[in-house]
């Protein structure tokens, strides 16, 4: 709901537990707007389909998680080993590849196994894969079941790292432009939200991780809790207009993958029209509506 | 035994009366349909749905 008026869109989410589900539903006009991983975006511009990213959805927020006896201590002993990439149209693997370069490690050290997420945990733990790369909460789910460590945080090893970002048709840029500024300036909002006492009771991470486990990711709250709050800057939900330099060097690593198959300009995936000023954004909220009943469920 | 089967008929119904009610008022996530969020207040001018994918 709009911040400045009584009336406003109710957004409702869909679920996707795989990204080229989401991919198809999007360029069929079966969803106009979705979360979904930067360089799948980059590619689906790239292929003519009219798509841009309006803003972020998060930073950092990815790990890098090993067998808990594993031994593996460092990101090199990786070698010879089977690691998991949530797509290929992923940040993860461009991620991958940038520190196989920087260690001077062949492009061909680690075998990468295209997994979709919710896979990856329970894959580590019958011992068919050694590694994976993924967004939370699927690297702190080994972490508290026992049979996963973290081996490297994404906000360690790529600062600031971008993985899921908004992405909505042209069609709905040009035809309704109030709704696509509702939507980011809700999102910006509710990061803003998020972050804003995360660093001291982070009781708004507490509400979030209670409301979004139980009606949204049919996760258990206790886990994303622990994501939220046990490291607070884990995961961050602020600075999410999407940046230039950042996306120029994910496109150029990309390309030098031959993820995508040549560069282009930014402005051609990219609008940053949406992004508020976060000045402009007031929090009402301090308590979520109704967290208590939806705890008690 | 008319009475007995009868007494079963209507213990049934009312068991499926409340089961209704409990499911009608819990919340629950249905896969491949949109989640209900309860708007913060004011009118709901219009619904509109946006993808993700549980991960962050």
């Amino acid at each position: 709901m709009s911040q400045h008026s009584t009336s406003g869109t109710q957004f409702q989410a869909q679920k996707f537990t795989d990204f080229p589900s989401m991919k198809e539903a999007l360029i069929a006009r079966k969803l106009d707007a979705t979360f979904m991983i930067a360089p799948l975006a980059m590619k689906l511009a790239s292929d003519g389909v009219p798509v841009k990213i309006v803003y972020l959805g998060h930073r950092d927020g990815t790990a890098l998680v090993v067998g808990t006896d594993a031994p593996i201590h460092a990101f090199e002993d990786l070698r010879g080993k089977v690691v998991a990439i949530p797509s290929r149209f992923s940040n993860q693997n461009i991620f991958l590849h940038r520190m196989m370069k920087q260690l001077g490690m062949p492009a061909d050290s680690m075998t990468i196994k295209e997994l979709p997420p919710p896979e990856h945990p329970s894959s580590l733990a019958v011992g068919a894969i050694d590694a994976y790369i993924i967004g939370e909460p699927h690297a702190a789910k080994a972490e508290i079941e026992g049979y996963g460590r973290v081996l490297l945080q994404m906000r360690d090893a790529w600062p600031n790292f971008i993985s899921c970002v908004l992405v909505v048709r042209q069609e709905l840029i040009d035809e309704r432009r109030p709704l696509v500024d509702e939507l980011v300036r809700g999102i910006a909002a509710s990061g803003e939200w998020l972050d804003e006492d995360r660093l001291t009771t982070a009781q708004h991470r507490r509400d979030a991780a209670i409301v979004t486990g139980k009606m949204f990711y049919n996760q258990p709250p206790e886990l994303l809790e622990y994501v939220l709050t046990k490291d607070a800057t884990r995961v961050s939900y602020t600075e999410l207009m999407p940046p230039k330099k950042d996306f120029d060097e994910i496109m150029d690593l990309a390309v030098e993958l031959e993820i995508l198959p040549k560069r282009i300009p930014f402005e051609d995936y990219v609008d940053t029209s949406f992004a508020p000023d976060l000045e402009t954004i007031e929090l009402k909220l301090d308590r979520l509506p109704d967290v208590e009943k939806v705890a008690a469920q | 035994m008319k009475s007995k089967l009868i007494l079963g008929a209507a213990a049934a119904l009312v068991g499926l009366f409340f089961l209704n009610r409990y499911l009608n008022e819990t919340p629950r996530y249905m896969e491949s349909s949109p989640s209900t969020g309860k708007p913060v207040g004011g009118e709901v001018r219009e619904k509109f749905v946006v993808g993700f994918l549980p991960v962050t």
